[in-house]
């Protein structure tokens, strides 16, 4: 498939634009044209054309998405295909006509190909030239790799199968610690040790169980044996309590046969005879009392004398007293009464005068009164109504006056309409997205600072940059290597004179160490030591045939000495040989290293010179360059990127800036717009500045619509109030005549109550409180009337009943009755007293009479007793008496103690018999008892301590069984094991994936290798011997030392170059000439149109013309379509392959069209 | 006649039971799951004293089959024993899990704990309450025969509870043991079949009552909701209130997203809190263990497709916005839809359709992963939670092949753009 012709009718800033490609011969298209022309929206259209346009599309600035079209006539074995795209979710393919196509109508023409995968296999730019020859790079001991890549425009193919297989090994490696599925089986099988080493098991269990059953057994054993203990330790305390009451009660029978027969008595002889006297004492002293208490009474009684007349009138008198408060009260209320009576008659008469009525005339009644009180409310009541019909009346009046006079319809719709629609076309949010391109430019402006002051130390404009040509790679090289080996061969004999100094200190301290052996004897010294022994000896040999002399001695010891003193020496010197011999070679060693330090400073100094040299070179070849310092030759790459960066910025700087133009342009016509039709209503103004418009146009239309909006409202409202006005009318003449219904009947009224029709309705309601004042005092005088009369007859009844007690006492009256009614009163309570005195002495002198008649008797009975106990004791006297009974005492006293002891022995014997505990008693001696009890105390400490023993033991194996119900040990370790498990599981299922997947990857590469590799070869060798100019012929395929396919470019003298001995764009050229024979090798129904947008930017004018070749060649195949900026290009594509190797178009901001 | 009483009915405690299916992430929530099969059933005993019941009934597996450690029978007998002195009375049969269990030969109940015999079936008489339990223990956990059918019939003028350790006529993830059919329960005269072994809570049928209550603690992802026990509330003979009550200490539960219209991460992020915040509705405090599952498509689902850990790691992150108590047990993507156009070029595409036929191509594949298959433990994964594990467990070259496929196509559609 190929484009013959493309057409931007609506499409980002442009309409009707076409680009006419011909029939394809031949079928190479240069398309050039400035940055701003639209290229990148025209590279955006053609895949928006064959794929869609996207849902969130940036080229809807100029015209909305409805209107966004694209057309082309396409080109291909089965003829042309017109068709037009536009914006939507179906149905955006079109037929010249207007009607649709079907959504898949292209689907034929591009191959099976969708958007990605035409972008990757037919987008070429620079980016992706570049990172393909990285790709090559990294890649270069892998040629499958570097062939899939390339043949499918999948640059990532290698990172991801070394991503997938790092992560398997991250995941797990066989023989590894770290992998995290190795860790995690470790971690597992920890967790499962601790489960088998924590879990309480069957046996563990049992054991338990044991301790604790062993420990009761013991337990129990032991409290048997400390009850049987205690058992006995009771029985012989139980002896020990009883023996001293055997004693005692041996005694006490002792002293009871001592005393005798005694003659039997009461038992409470004694007590009764002690009673007895008491009593008679007692009673004598009573005898007396009562005797004196009785004369007492009787005189008194005598002295005592009564009013018996009075207490004869006693109920009289009573009577009398108590009707007083009441008679007295009646008087004084009669008094106050009957002013009272007389102050109401009087003003009864003053109101009667004041409500005009007449003094024969009836109080009107209760119903009358009530009639008169509601017609004067209704007559308030008609009064308040038509006041207030004729306050609505006036209120109404009022609102027409304040209405506005009555509007034409029409105009002010009209200018409404004119404005909204001029306003409608001026772009939504226009500010803003002028606000927006204006923020973009500006962050591209301080993008571009940002790279070019990347740059430094160069310095200079974008224009000076795109000047700047950095220098070419083979310069570079030329001088780093210089400066390298300079550096290099400093460094070296730096280092060759450090490691020569280093050994010859060494030397040094070994010579030194080697001399402070001692001075070694020399030849000379020890032939001295020699000549001299000789010497004495021939002075000896000289004596012995002379006579003895004096000395001989002393030559005898000199011969000693000097021998001993040249032995000495040569074996001395035969000794130290090795020293001597090693002393020699490090001296000789020293001597040379010194001179190889001599040497390497001479090459320092030379190669100093050198790097001095070519520094200042490459110093000043940067300086040229507007560099302000020098960076190293290294760095060049890295700042040509850079560079090229700063210029592809300051390209999308530039096409902002004119986005930003045009936008600016079209809003100047929408505001010229704006401004004639808001002149058209008479808003002329003051500014052309497209916000003032759009604020001036808001407000008019705002203006306009609240003129339309308060006519409406005014005509509505001035509709209610005339129909309110109507309403009041009709309420008016219903309220005229409600008011002579009632004027009637407030006539007939006031005729009643006989009050005048004239007066005036205050002055009614002022007599009808009169009246209503006059009938509550008609009541109040009737009730005070009826209690006049009573109170008289209270008084009247009273006076009358006093004169008659008063004349039966024979008494007079004193004129003041209730005062005399008083004093009888008080008279008949005192008598009444010594009435009740006089009573009470007689009670109390027949009291004491009754009481001295029992004390005889009392005194009678206790002489009986006395006499009874002397009868029964024999005795004479009552001191007799009294001996007999103290003897009979003491007798019952020791049988008392003896029955006493016998029941504390029964009791101490706790149930059992006594006599068998006597008898245990009499054969257990005290001191026999204190051993067996002692015997037995200490038997029960060790029991105790046994016991406690015991009890620890049975304590801590309770504790073991009650601690196994809370125990978690083995079920969190196995929880932890499982949770282990799981995520070991999720590791293994992520590694299987991954490694899965990686060895699925390399079984592509490798198949794609065996399939595809040598005819792609092939084909890129052939392109690429054109593209490198001849420096290759082709491509082939080499081996490394490990076996490995290696791609490597072939020269004309056969040698082979690998990738890494190529030059960065040689291996661009590489990718490309890859690229474009697996494009050639694709079959015709996928031979789509290739792409390419300033795929020669780093080129230079030489590589650029192998690299159009290339293309032309290519071309045979597919569609080539070029698009860049550099207007040279055509020079060159005109040199390279002739005019009529490719077709030239220009895109400029006039529309376009196709010219060779 | 029967008195008005309250009593409990549960089953399938699985005692010490560890919940699986939860990889050891996160500390935090390995600490809560510690022990809930536990807390889970003092839950149970709580509830028994809270609701004053007369007696509590437990139908079958109380312990986990073959686990051996005996403090977990000790935990169960302290249990018991608090039920005791509450004087709460309780009736234990044993299942299949309790007749694996070397557990039961040691123990020795409180008073006021009667376990079922094994040999024949035999019932028990609360002459206070007017109810008579009927029950059976499993002698071995195979039992294959029909039980039910043997068991004593009913005590007339008796409220008559019979216990039984059954799948009935059978469930999906449960073994046949004990069958018997429903009608056969109804026709059988007993006033409330206490049922367990399925762990599903369920009214099987009314009047008379077939329950199962569920087990009492969710163990894995596929236990999802409330699990508890029944309260059931007799008055005059007759059931009168019949109550699902929860006692789980930790629940599970799924949460799925449909994100087919999701055009970005973004959208889809935020359909996942939604998802998970419903999931923990009904959880109250309890720390809930989700799984999520994603049904995505289009790009989105290859971007999944391409790094799951990564996507993985945004659900965590989502999980603890919506809750402190949430954890992710899992993060699955559904079945793709319908598949859109892969992106590859045709000769990518070309050569993994050859692959899937390409024996060299399964071989490279089983190679690479034969270390792992032989050095990793035969108990560890779960054929539905890893199914590539078992793929290569089962040499299923198909299998691994196609999912490496649509790992490579995901890496290749989304790693190079």
């Amino acid at each position: 498939m190929r484009l013959r012709r493309l057409e931007l009718i609506r499409y980002g800033g442009f309409s009707d634009r076409v680009l006419d490609f011909g029939a394809g011969k031949p079928d190479l298209h240069l398309v050039i044209g400035p940055n701003e022309a639209g290229k990148s929206t025209m590279l955006q259209a053609i895949g928006d054309l064959l794929f869609g346009i996207p849902t969130q599309s940036a080229q809807n600035w100029r015209y909305d998405y409805g209107d966004l079209r694209i057309r082309a006539l396409l080109g291909g074995g089965t003829g042309d295909l017109d068709v037009t795209r536009r914006k939507g979710k179906r149905n955006t393919l079109l037929a010249p006509d207007g009607s649709a196509l079907a959504d898949d109508a292209l689907a034929p023409w591009l191959g099976g190909m969708d958007r990605r995968s035409f972008e990757r296999m037919f987008g070429l730019d620079h980016t992706k030239l570049r990172e393909g020859g990285e790709a090559i790079l990294v890649g270069k001991d892998d040629a499958a790799r570097i062939v899939l890549e390339a043949g499918t425009g999948f640059a990532g193919i290698g990172q991801e199968l070394k991503k997938l297989e790092e992560q398997a090994g991250m995941l797990f490696k066989p023989s590894a610690q770290i992998p995290v599925i190795n860790r995690l089986m470790r971690e597992r099988t920890d967790a499962l040790a601790t489960v088998r080493s924590t879990m309480l098991s069957d046996s563990d269990w049992a054991t338990v169980k044991a301790r604790r059953d062993a420990a009761e057994a013991t337990r129990a054993s032991l409290v048997a044996e400390g009850r049987d203990l205690a058992l006995r330790a009771h029985a012989i305390e139980r002896i020990n309590r009883i023996r001293p009451l055997l004693a005692r009660r041996s005694v006490a029978q002792e002293v009871l046969n001592g005393l005798g027969p005694v003659r039997p008595m009461p038992t409470d002889a004694g007590e009764r005879l002690s009673l007895a006297l008491a009593e008679r004492g007692t009673a004598q002293e009573l005898q007396e009392l009562e005797t004196g208490k009785r004369e007492r009474a009787r005189t008194e009684r005598k002295a005592i004398e009564l009013p018996d007349q009075l207490l004869a009138a006693k109920a009289g008198v009573e009577t009398l007293a108590s009707r007083l408060a009441v008679a007295e009260k009646a008087g004084l209320d009669l008094v106050q009464r009957k002013a009272e009576q007389a102050t109401l008659l009087d003003r009864s008469a003053r109101v009667r005068i004041e409500a005009g009525l007449a003094a024969d005339h009836a109080i009107p009644g209760s119903g009358l009164r009530k009639r008169l009180r509601d017609m004067l409310e209704d007559g308030r009541r008609l009064d308040a109504e038509n006041s207030r019909l004729h306050q609505n009346r006036q209120a109404i009046d009022d609102e027409l006056g304040r209405l506005p006079p009555l509007q034409e319809e029409g105009t002010a719709e009209a200018s409404l309409g004119a404005l909204r629609a001029v306003l409608d076309r001026v772009p939504t949010d226009a500010a803003g997205r002028m606000k927006s391109l204006s923020t973009a430019r500006e962050k591209l402006s301080a993008r571009l600072d940002d790279v070019i002051a990347g740059l430094a130390p160069w310095h200079g404009t974008v224009e000076a940059l795109r000047k700047c040509v950095p220098p070419a790679a083979g310069e570079t090289l030329l001088a780093a290597n210089g400066i390298d080996e300079a550096r290099a061969s400093l460094a070296a004999a730096e280092a060759e004179i450090v490691e020569a100094e280093k050994q010859v200190v060494g030397i040094r301290t070994e010579l030194a160490a080697l001399s402070e052996a001692g001075v070694l004897p020399t030849p000379e010294v020890v032939a001295s030591a020699r000549a001299r022994r000789d010497a004495v000896i021939q002075t000896v040999r000289v004596r012995l045939d002379a006579a003895r002399a004096d000395d001989d001695a002393l030559v005898g010891a000199e011969l000693r000495n000097v021998t001993d003193r040249a032995d000495r020496l040569a074996d001395r010197r035969d000794a130290d040989a090795h020293r001597v011999a090693q002393h020699g070679v490090l001296s000789r060693r020293k001597a040379e290293l010194e001179e190889r330090i001599g040497l390497a400073r001479g090459v320092i100094e030379r190669e100093s010179v050198r790097l001095e040299a070519a520094t200042q070179a490459w110093a000043d070849l940067l300086r040229r360059l507007a560099f302000k310092r020098s960076i190293p030759p290294a760095d060049v790459d890295r700042w040509r990127t850079e560079r090229d960066r700063a210029l592809a910025v300051a390209d999308e700087l530039r096409e902002a800036a004119r986005t930003s133009a045009d936008f600016e342009a079209e809003l100047g016509a929408r505001s010229d717009a704006l401004n004639a039709v808001l002149a058209g209503v008479g808003q002329f103004a003051s500014s052309v500045a497209l916000p003032d418009l759009l604020e001036r146009a808001r407000h008019e239309i705002a203006r306009l619509d609240e003129m339309v909006r308060a006519r409406d409202i005014a005509t509505g409202e001035r509709g209610r109030l005339d129909k309110a006005l109507e309403s009041l009318r009709g309420s008016i003449v219903e309220a005229d005549r409600s008011r002579s219904v009632f004027e009637a009947d407030r006539k007939q009224i006031l005729s009643e109550v006989g009050l005048s029709d004239h007066l005036p309705a205050v002055a009614v309601a002022d007599a009808l409180d009169a009246f209503d004042e006059l009938a509550a005092d008609v009541g109040t005088l009737t009730t005070m009337e009826r209690q006049i009369l009573l109170d008289e007859k209270q008084v009247s009844d009273f006076t009358v009943s006093l004169g008659t007690l008063l004349e039966a006492l024979g008494k007079p009256s004193s004129g003041r009755p209730f005062e005399q009614a008083r004093v009888l009163s008080d008279d008949l309570g005192s008598a009444l007293r010594a009435q009740a005195t006089l009573r009470r002495h007689v009670e109390i002198e027949q009291e004491a009479e009754e009481g001295l008649v029992a004390i005889e008797h009392r005194l009678g009975a206790t002489s009986r007793v006395i006499s009874d106990l002397m009868g029964v004791a024999g005795a004479s006297s009552e001191e007799e008496l009294a001996e007999l009974i103290e003897f009979g005492r003491k007798a019952r006293g020791y049988d008392a103690e003896l029955a006493r002891l016998a029941a504390e022995i029964l009791g101490e014997c706790e149930g059992l018999d006594p006599a068998v505990v006597t008898e245990q008693a009499a054969t257990l001696s005290p001191d026999e008892a204190a051993a067996e009890l002692d015997a037995i105390r200490i038997r029960r400490v060790e029991i105790e301590e046994a016991r406690e023993a015991v009890g620890r033991e049975l304590a801590s194996a309770e504790a073991d069984m009650s601690g196994a119900a809370t125990a978690t040990g083995a079920a969190d370790a196995q929880q932890d094991a499982v949770a282990i498990g799981a995520a070991m599981a999720e590791a293994a299922e992520r590694h299987v994936e991954v490694a899965t997947a990686a060895a699925l990857l390399r079984w592509m590469i490798d198949r794609h290798r065996a399939t595809a590799q040598a005819p792609l070869i092939e084909r890129a060798g052939a392109l690429f011997a054109q593209v490198t100019a001849g420096a290759f012929t082709g491509l082939v395929l080499d081996y490394d030392e490990d076996d490995r396919p290696l791609i490597k470019g072939l020269r004309a003298n056969s040698s082979r170059v690998g990738v890494d001995g190529m030059s960065e764009g040689t291996r661009d050229q590489l990718y490309l000439a890859l690229r474009l024979g697996a494009v050639a090798g694709r079959g015709v129904s996928q031979a789509l149109p290739v792409i390419c947008d300033d795929l020669l930017i780093t080129a230079d004018d030489g590589r650029a013309t192998e690299m159009l070749r290339v293309l032309a060649a290519a071309s045979r195949d597919n569609q080539i379509i070029l698009f860049s900026h550099h207007e040279h290009l055509i020079d060159v594509a005109r040199s390279a392959i002739g005019n009529q190797g490719f077709v030239l178009h220009r895109i400029d901001r006039t529309p376009i069209g196709a010219a060779a | 006649m029967s008195s008005d009483f309250t009593f409990i009915h549960a089953a399938d405690i699985h005692l010490d039971s560890p919940l699986s299916g939860l990889a050891a992430r996160d500390p935090a929530f390995s600490a809560l799951v510690r022990g809930a099969t536990r807390k889970a059933f003092a839950n149970l005993v709580d509830l028994a004293i809270t609701e004053g019941a007369a007696f509590v009934v437990i139908s079958g597996d109380l312990y986990d089959g073959t686990w051996k450690d005996q403090s977990t029978g000790q935990f169960a007998v302290a249990q018991f024993a608090r039920l005791s002195r509450a004087g709460i009375r309780a009736f234990v049969v044993y299942g299949n899990h309790d007749a694996e269990s070397r557990i039961t030969r040691h123990l020795t109940m409180p008073e006021g704990v009667y376990a079922f015999d094994n040999r024949k079936c035999e019932f028990k008489a609360l002459d206070d309450l007017g109810v008579v339990v009927h029950g059976r223990s499993y002698k071995e956990a195979a039992t294959l025969e029909n039980i039910a059918s043997e068991y004593t019939p009913p005590i007339r003028g008796r409220f008559n509870i019979a216990l039984l350790h059954t799948a009935l006529e059978g469930h999906p993830r449960h073994a046949a043991y004990a069958p018997c059919k429903l009608d056969e329960l109804r026709a059988s005269g007993h006033d409330y079949w206490a049922l367990g072994h399925v762990h599903e809570a369920a009214v099987r049928a009314e009047f008379s009552h077939i329950v199962y209550p569920g087990n009492t603690q969710g163990r894995h992802v596929r236990e999802t909701g409330a699990k508890g026990a029944m309260v059931v509330r007799v008055e005059n003979g007759l059931v009168k209130g019949l109550e699902h009550r929860p006692v789980d200490e930790v629940r599970w539960a799924v949460a799925q997203v449909d994100a087919t219209d999701a055009t970005d991460m973004r959208g889809l992020l935020e359909g996942v809190a939604a998802s998970l915040r419903l999931s923990i509705t009904d959880a109250g405090d309890r720390p809930t263990a989700s799984r999520l599952i994603v049904k995505a498509g289009g790009p989105l689902r290859e971007r999944l497709l391409a790094d799951p850990d990564w996507f993985t790691s945004e659900v965590i992150g989502q999980a603890s916005a919506v809750s402190d108590l949430l954890w992710i047990e899992k993060v699955k993507l559904g079945p793709a839809g319908e598949a859109g156009p892969s992106g590859l070029p045709p000769e990518l595409a070309s050569l993994l359709a050859d692959a899937i036929n390409d024996p060299d191509c399964i071989r490279a594949i089983e190679a690479a992963i034969a270390p792992l298959v032989s050095k990793l433990p035969g108990d560890v994964g779960d054929p539905e939670l890893t199914p590539l594990l078992a793929a290569a467990r089962l040499g299923d070259g198909t299998a691994l092949l196609t999912a490496a496929r649509t790992a490579v196509e995901a890496r290749l559609d989304i790693g190079t753009d």
